[in-house]
């Protein structure tokens, strides 16, 4: 007699008759076959599956229907004990017998190595719950981007129409909220898209309000303000103030058809900052474009990392830097910094990056921006990409340290600049992107 | 005892003799096995059980035949040997028919 979560039943087959055994299996780079070079890493248990042949009574059967899902439980069987989970449940009613059913279940065995994730999501679109109806969702959220979300449904939701409000709950924790901005429709088979952006995309519409002057402000003032003047309410916004008072000669003004996005993020540029939006609250945060006081989460080669890529290149780096501010009696805001850099050659010897912007109105400050974006581009600029089981607790921003004994890294700590949910069925991934910044 | 779809549209699910085996509609949940390079780690991720297939193996009258192709499509309440439950008739399959009689041998496909 067999068991697993408190219900029994027989393996169909004795006296000589072979009863199936779980199995195990580990999955090797296709790598291996590739090149001379024998990569030897492999992974884990692919954790085959183990099909049952059983006889129950029908109360069984109909319990064992009921417990199809992510349940972890002991299987004992005639091929020993092992925790298992439940995928499938397949039955065939003897007939006339009194209540006898051949089954066939489907066990996946696991091992003290594998972690159980049950995978669900919820997506309501203008207030209406579509959960078990989505074939895809795509979330992404970054330093550089709005919010957005890609829902794949199998027909139309009749809510689903421009400017709907889209929530997306991964596992009951809320990856996104915002608004539908686009549809689209396939054929065949049948499917329907609504492409969602959060209310930082409100930045990117043209203003349409009265002429707004600011004079002698600081840049996180001035931030808030218009993020405040597109509708979004103050405790949906956690704006750090960089101290820089701008606009002391020449007012900052904003005039109806301006989008203020491109304002925001040239400003945080000079003030070494970033306006991006998370997952867990939709809310704007500006933080500065550094490494975070504490880790956030410590990814590992072999424990949770799929795939990753470290890119160094000197592609973007440059050792001097050019800003010019704002004019005034004739005369300009010029300042230039160089630096040595053992990795640019010479000549040229040194590689100039200039930017102009009028809220730079003394050299002073057109010295501190030049300093900012010289430690900023001064290095090999690095990016990483990585891949994991999904992860709700990481957002833009987020400081993180990556072990990898083939990406050279150890311990080495990443900014976050992007994080992506991909879901589709049973499979969820979180994809991130990274960046190396200035210590 | 026999089944119905729709209530209205009745067959009789194959296996006259004693011992005859008649299917009954499962569970599934679709899965994803994540192996994680370089260690022993590996992540099992298990969706919500989906809605599943039952194929029931069937005898009809011309008549029966005829009403149950005109209902292909339809998600209303089927009852047979495994209970009362919602179901969509999918497919009608190709018929065998008994020479010389109103028998036609078929497989009715249902998602639950």
């Amino acid at each position: 007699m067999a068991t697993w979560n408190g219900r029994s039943w027989g393996e169909r087959g004795s006296n000589g008759v072979l009863v199936p055994h779980h199995g195990t299996k580990a999955s090797v780079s296709d790598r291996v076959t590739l090149t001379a070079y024998a990569q030897t890493d492999v992974a884990g248990d692919t954790l085959p599956l183990l099909t049952m042949p059983i006889s129950c009574g029908t109360a069984t059967y109909a319990d064992l229907r009921g417990d199809v899902g992510g349940n972890v439980h002991s299987l004992v069987y005639t091929g020993g004990t092992v925790d298992a989970v439940l995928v499938g449940v397949q039955g065939l009613l003897v007939k006339d017998s009194h209540d006898l059913i051949f089954a066939t279940l489907d066990f996946i065995p696991i091992t003290s190595d594998t972690t159980v994730q049950t995978i669900s999501e919820t997506v309501t679109v203008g207030g209406a719950d579509y959960g078990g109806d989505v074939l895809e969702v795509t979330v992404s959220h970054g330093i550089d981007q709005v919010g957005q979300a890609t829902v794949v449904f199998p027909f139309q939701p009749t809510e689903a129409d421009t400017g709907a409000i889209v929530e997306v709950l991964i596992n009951s924790n809320a990856v996104f909220s915002g608004n539908a901005a686009g549809r689209g429709w396939d054929y065949f088979p049948e499917g329907f898209a609504v492409d969602s952006r959060d209310r930082l995309d409100r930045l990117n519409y043209p203003y349409g309000g009265t002429e707004r002057v600011y004079t002698s402000q600081t840049g996180g003032t001035i931030h808030q303000n218009l993020v405040e003047a597109m509708g979004i309410d103050s405790s949906n916004t956690h704006i750090e103030d960089d101290g820089n008072t701008i606009g002391v000669i020449e007012p900052i003004v904003f005039r109806q058809g301006d989008r203020f996005l491109p304002w925001v993020r040239t400003n945080d540029q000079l003030c070494g900052y970033v306006t991006y939006s998370k997952a867990r609250d939709s809310a704007i945060y500006r933080t500065p474009y550094a490494y975070a006081g504490s880790i956030a989460a410590s990814f590992n080669k072999g424990a949770d990392i799929i795939d990753a890529h470290r890119k160094e290149t000197i592609e973007g780096m440059y050792n001097g830097v050019q800003v010019d501010g704002f004019t005034y009696l004739g005369a300009t805001v010029s300042v230039f910094l160089a630096t040595a850099n053992a990795y640019i050659p010479d000549p040229p010897g040194t590689v100039t990056y200039s930017t102009q912007s009028n809220i730079v109105e003394t050299n002073t400050r057109g010295t501190a921006v030049a300093t900012i974006l010289l430690s900023k581009l001064n290095i090999r600029q690095e990016e990483y990409e990585w891949t994991t089981p999904i992860r709700t607790d990481l957002e833009p921003a987020d400081s993180v340290t990556i072990s990898h004994d083939k990406l050279h890294l150890s311990g080495g700590t990443v900014l976050i600049t992007k994080v992506e949910h991909r879901l589709r069925d049973a499979s969820a991934i979180t994809a991130f992107t990274g960046r190396k910044v200035p210590e | 005892m026999m089944a119905s779809f729709v209530t209205i549209y009745t067959f009789s699910e194959r296996g006259e003799a004693n011992g005859a085996l008649l299917p009954l509609h499962g569970a599934q949940a679709s899965y994803n096995v994540i192996t994680i390079p370089g260690g022993t780690k590996v992540y099992l991720q298990v969706g919500i059980p989906k809605k599943v297939r039952l194929t029931i193996p069937a005898r009809v009258t011309r008549g029966e035949l005829n009403g149950l192709r005109s209902v292909r499509g339809l998600s209303d309440s089927l009852v047979y040997a495994g209970g009362d439950v919602n179901a969509t008739l999918e497919e009608v399959s190709p018929v065998l028919v008994k020479a010389g009689a109103d028998v036609y041998f078929v497989n009715l496909t249902f998602v639950i």
